[in-house]
């Protein structure tokens, strides 16, 4: 059986995440980072126990579709935090404006 | 007195056409709002999952452990889960957390399917805790971060 480089399974999630994220990347790294890595601990552990045969195929399969579950309830969760951010950025771009034109104009119309 | 009439054509053109694309001066809206129902159901669960898993810990090896002993548990909580989706999807882009509850539920599925199987020791229940607690501290985060966008 093949050994896992765990610690290039975090980097390579790593890679991956901040090509995504472009800009928002900094925001989450802490986040991301300790749940890549609580992930691969996880995988490791199920793997160890598969191998030392205190589980059996199907209780791995199970163990390991919860892990894949788990990662991407929080990968969902960095989408989430990347669109309210950008949907930040866009409101305090439109509240500058309009607070020039009402400020301009000398009355509330925006 | 020509040119200051296109000006002003121009001008108000544009003005309109700017007051247009404020649109009500609502917030431009990309994800759901918090919502609080949603929040509190998570953390509950989040506490019957953690309440549920310490007692497996102190029983494992015993019958007292065994799946039928829990049943009214995994009722429970799908039961609690299903609700939730069903608000969940009433709520306007919410796709985010409406995957995220399905995932949650699916999981909850498959720690019934692994009970179902027994747990030989203790050691089964450590990725177990760990992914759960992962999962609904990122349904919890997104909430809050929610909530704390709105207040800016």
């Amino acid at each position: 059986m093949e050994t896992i480089d765990y610690s290039k399974l975090i980097q390579d999630m790593i890679a991956a995440a901040k090509e995504k994220l472009n800009n928002q990347w900094n925001n989450v790294k802490p986040y991301a980072e300790k749940e890549f890595k609580s992930y691969a601990d996880n995988v490791k552990m199920i793997v160890q126990m598969k191998l030392d045969g205190t589980i059996n195929e199907e209780q791995a399969r199970l163990q390991m579709t919860i892990q894949k579950n788990s990662i991407t309830i929080v990968l969902l969760t960095i989408e989430g935090l990347g669109i309210i951010a950008v949907e930040q950025a866009i409101n305090a771009a439109i509240s500058v404006v309009k607070d020039t034109i009402n400020t301009a104009i000398g009355w509330t119309i925006l | 007195m020509r040119v200051f009439k296109v000006n002003f054509l121009r001008n108000s053109l544009l003005f309109l056409v700017l007051v247009g694309l404020m649109g009500s001066c609502s917030p431009i809206m990309l994800i759901s709002r918090y919502d609080e129902l949603t929040d509190k159901t998570v953390n509950e669960l989040q506490q019957k999952t953690s309440t549920f898993l310490e007692k497996l810990k102190d029983e494992i090896g015993t019958g007292e452990a065994n799946y039928t002993n829990y049943k009214p548990f995994y009722q429970d909580v799908k039961a609690s889960l299903n609700t939730l989706l069903i608000r969940a999807n009433a709520i306007d882009k919410n796709q985010i957390t409406i995957d995220q509850i399905i995932l949650l539920k699916r999981n909850i599925e498959n720690l019934e399917a692994l009970h179902k199987l027994g747990f030989g020791s203790l050691e089964q229940l450590t990725p177990i805790e760990n992914a759960f607690n992962s999962s609904y501290t990122a349904i919890i985060k997104l909430q809050l971060a929610k909530k704390q966008g709105e207040s800016k």
